[in-house]
């Protein structure tokens, strides 16, 4: 597939860009950096090559292919919410730590909704 | 629509040979050395090494002025020969391709690119390049918000104080090779002396060697050019290049 | 034969009002919110410019206190580039990738919300610096170590800035994971890859830049704030650290960075030429792999920002440097190529895409200058990068940026923006914007480094500064008739009809504003400009094949 070789070929211009780099630098940074772009783009590009084509479902049983189906939430309260705890738990470290504890039981009280709704598909 | 094939055919030899003659003359620029081409900008330089960067300069800005001014003009013909004149309903060649066009101006980039990186490898080997022996060694401390230049073998220290106009200024002989060890101890700094055409940062924890080979007496500015807080603006400093007998008389009055 | 879609099963009306803008998963009202909220902070940004320039009017000039003016070009580069350039390419993309490849939402509606939120809440989180007695974050946009550690630069305003470039990262890989997902996925029947139009393409490739760069700001962020807030010392030299990782990690990411603010703009005049040439995208294969080039060459390009520090390998980079012309110069042919032959006609998107091409090609002509390393070493932290990053960014991409909001206004909205304001706002700004920039090559070349706030007084430099302050007043002023016409059109804009340019792709092929699942039905796809095969049935893409 398209995607999975483009993917790949990133991957393999990073590695080789680490190698060339490496031996003409020896400098650790940047050396890891590419390496690390190039298992970044490894991982998605092999991922992609070894995922199953959507190509309908044939032998699926009505139930399964209905919750297959994807499905777009229309309206939702909980992104909103995380983000809001996310950035209460970021700036509880200049704030004072006596706001992480209640923004992090926000956060996990916006997650487990998030999930919830996914579950419940309302 | 008829006359489009052949002065397609036409004009992409036209594209196809300019870069090629862009990347030649670059070459030739490097082989004539400059001469009479106006500096684009660029200050005149009064060292060695300021004077092959000044070279290079010229070369690729003349470069890039033959790149510019092809690329503009195509974009200027396309708005000018092909703009609407009210005829809406005018459809024009729907051609989406020319493979032989675009290889071309695939390979001809390339092919300049080459000569001008050649150009910057040797360039740059010989400006990093360090002396053996130069004839005078300079330390140089930058701090918060000034700088102190040590002449370690003359036993001569100038410190820069933050009294606005009253810059340090150091003393070096002319035709001669100043060899300029960077260091700091806080944050990072940068020793920049335009008419030296090169700068080099101070960074704390990196020990720093640039070479220069003066050529010329002047009175020339002297700049930090990395931000390094609040008076970064007047972290200034003067650089003066004298004959080598003002040089020693300099030295002598300033020992310590 | 036409695929017909149908919309959802009915559902509960939707929350009007406040509400409803706090749980929309749309992502049309998503991509609306990213470019307006990113235009907002666009005038704050242009707003502390304007303080900049006025400051350099005179030297020794004391409008503002040199902390002050610390603060001013820290902010106005990162409100630029975290808030503005980027976040309105990510919100242009949310609303129009899912129209361009037939689909009726993103993959992870609301993820794409979480991302919004996240941006917005740490876009104010930055500027709340300014709230803070010791005023914002005043270390520049790229936060060297050690100026940025906790030693040299003790205030709240650096802190929540840092947590801002958390926040704000975080929203970009969101909203990334889902371009890449919603494109890998959701195409409709018939649109390949390689019949996508190019501004897909481009935010597919910008989206996977984001995934390998902004993990590396965060982290390197999340590094300097150990050692601030936590007692570390990684970058602090005194204790052994290495000043010097923090410009890799940085420039790293900053690096790709510009090319993120880059090729979404890049698309975006890739798809305005060809509808106003009447002519299809001249070398689609050639631009999908120059985009997918210059990615992978800015991957490997970063320390061409660090040539001064003399601890680089300096040929790797110049050579790489050098080679990332090449693909730009190959899609600069292609986009003449398109025009070439055409039947051209000047409506403001054109307008502005023609700017584009004009200044970027000079941005990237300087850009050129500056791999040669010597050349560099004259001209790095000077105002001839100064000039360069400028001509590059506002004069490619914002130019582009208002480009792709004449053209898709008509969707978004319903209505056509008048034409002759159009046409007030890109002379004053394409005037106003060379006054100010062009003159600061000279400048850097000169002797003026960046980042100060003053300069010595010398005829030379005071001229120089003079005319880049008039300009920057008149660039400033050009933003009016925008803003003027943007109101107008509110209140009394003309109707625009589903297709008021005979676009080409598939986003016109719908109603303007498209309806909430974004298509009633779809014309048959079978090349890269569907819909102007269904309007010219007589001068038709080739049918049939990936081209």
């Amino acid at each position: 597939m398209t995607q999975a070789r483009m993917f790949a070929a990133l991957a393999a211009f990073s590695v080789v860009a680490a190698i060339v780099y490496g031996i003409m630098s020896s400098e650790p940074a940047g050396t890891t950096l590419l390496l690390l772009t190039g298992g970044l783009t490894g991982l998605c590009g092999a991922y992609l090559s070894w995922r199953r084509p959507d190509a309908g479902a044939h032998d699926e049983s009505a139930q399964d292919a209905a919750e297959h189906e994807p499905w777009f939430p229309h309206a939702s309260p909980w992104p909103f919410a995380v983000a809001v705890s996310v950035v209460l738990l970021g700036n509880a470290a200049l704030l004072g730590l006596w706001l992480m504890l209640p923004a992090a039981v926000l956060l996990g009280a916006s997650v487990a909704g998030f999930a919830a709704q996914s579950r419940h598909r309302s | 629509m008829d006359r489009e094939p052949a002065l397609a055919r036409r004009r992409w030899w036209i594209i196809a040979i300019l870069p090629v003659v862009i990347a030649l003359g670059t070459l030739a620029g490097f082989a004539l050395g400059g001469g009479g081409i106006p500096s684009f900008g660029m200050p005149d330089p009064v060292t060695e090494q300021g004077r092959r960067t000044h070279t290079l300069w010229q070369v690729l800005f003349i470069a890039a002025i033959g790149v510019g001014a092809l690329v503009w003009a195509l974009i200027a013909w396309s708005v000018l020969r092909y703009r609407g004149r009210g005829d809406t309903e005018r459809m024009p060649s729907q051609k989406a391709y020319n493979i032989p066009m675009e290889i071309v101006y695939t390979v001809a980039p390339i092919i300049a690119i080459i000569a001008i990186f050649i150009g910057t490898v040797i360039v740059q080997n010989k400006n990093s390049a360090l002396s053996a022996a130069p004839d005078v060694r300079i330390e140089v401390t930058g701090y918060q918000w000034q700088w102190k230049f040590d002449y370690p073998a003359d036993g001569v220290t100038i410190i820069g104080t933050s009294e606005p106009g009253a810059d340090p200024e150091i003393v070096l002989p002319v035709d001669a090779t100043i060899r300029f060890d960077l260091k700091t101890t806080d944050v990072i700094h940068s020793f920049w002396v335009p008419r030296f055409l090169t700068k080099r940062d101070l960074i704390p924890g990196v020990h720093n060697e640039i070479d220069v080979h003066t050529t010329a007496t002047g009175t020339f500015d002297g700049r930090c050019a990395e931000f390094c807080g609040i008076n970064h603006a007047t972290m200034n400093f003067v650089v003066r290049v004298v004959p080598r007998a003002e040089y020693e008389q300099w030295i002598t009055e300033h020992q310590r | 034969m036409t695929a017909v879609l149908t919309p959802d099963a009915p559902h509960a009306a939707p929350a009007t009002g406040l509400l409803g803008w706090l749980t929309t998963t749309d992502h049309k009202k998503i991509g609306i919110s990213y470019m307006v909220t990113a235009f907002g902070f666009f005038m704050i940004g242009g707003a502390l410019a304007e303080l900049i320039r006025a400051q350099l009017w005179s030297p020794g000039s004391t409008l503002v206190s040199a902390s002050t003016y610390n603060q001013l070009f820290t902010m106005h580069g990162s409100i630029m580039m975290y808030l503005f350039i980027v976040p309105f390419a990510v919100g242009l993309g949310n609303y129009i990738v899912p129209l361009h490849i037939g689909a009726k939402e993103m993959a992870f509606p609301r993820l794409n919300a979480l991302g919004y939120w996240l941006y917005l809440l740490g876009g104010l989180t930055m500027i709340s610096g300014f709230l803070t007695a010791d005023g914002a974050a005043d270390f520049g946009w790229t936060a060297y170590a050690p100026l940025s550690g906790s030693s040299r630069t003790p205030s709240v305003g650096a802190d929540l800035w840092l947590i801002a470039i958390v926040l704000t990262g975080l929203a970009g890989v969101l909203a990334s994971v889902n371009i890449v997902a919603t494109v890998l996925a959701m195409r409709a029947p018939g649109m390949s890859m390689f019949r996508m139009p190019i501004f897909t393409w481009n935010m597919l490739v910008t989206s996977i830049l984001v995934l390998i760069a902004f993990p590396v700001l965060t982290s390197a962020t999340f590094m300097l704030l150990a050692d601030r807030l936590l007692g570390g010392h990684i970058f602090d030299p005194a204790a052994g650290g290495v000043p010097i990782l923090w410009q890799h990690l940085f420039w790293f990411f900053g690096h790709p960075e510009v090319y993120i603010a880059a090729l979404p703009f890049f698309g975006v005049v890739t798809e305005v030429l060809p509808v106003f040439s009447k002519r299809p995208v001249f070398g689609y294969v050639g631009l999908v792999f120059a985009t997918m080039f210059i990615a992978a060459f800015a991957v490997g390009v970063w320390a061409h920002h660090m040539f001064a520090t003399g601890a680089v390998e300096v040929a790797f980079f110049s050579g790489l440097s050098f080679l990332i012309a090449v693909p730009t110069g190959v899609k600069f042919f292609n986009w003449i190529g398109t025009m070439w032959g055409g039947n051209l006609s000047f409506g403001a998107p054109m307008l502005f895409a023609l700017g584009f091409l004009v200044l970027f090609l000079l941005g990237g002509l300087t850009g050129v200058l500056l791999a040669s390393v010597s050349v560099d070493l004259q001209a790095t932290d000077t105002y001839f990068v100064v000039a360069h990053m400028h001509y590059v960014l506002f004069g490619g991409s914002a130019f582009a940026l208002f480009a792709a909001i004449y053209f898709w206004y008509p969707k978004f909205t319903g209505k056509r923006l008048h034409e002759g304001w159009a046409r007030v706002h890109f002379a004053l700004m394409f005037i106003g914007f060379n006054l100010t920039f062009a003159v600061q090559h000279e400048l850097g070349l000169q002797g003026m480094p960046r980042r100060v706030v003053t300069y010595p007084d010398n005829a030379l430099l005071t001229n120089l500064n003079r005319i880049s302050t008039v300009g920057a007043a008149l660039l400033g002023v050009s933003t009016l008739p925008f803003l003027w016409n943007v109101y107008r059109t509110w209140r009394r804009g003309e109707p625009a009809g589903d297709n008021p340019w005979d676009g080409h792709t598939l986003e016109w092929a719908t109603t303007s504003p498209p309806p909430p699942h974004n298509f009633d039905s779809l014309p048959p796809i079978r090349s890269n400009r569907p819909v102007w095969d269904l309007n010219h049935p007589d001068h038709q893409s080739p049918q049939g094949h990936a081209r």
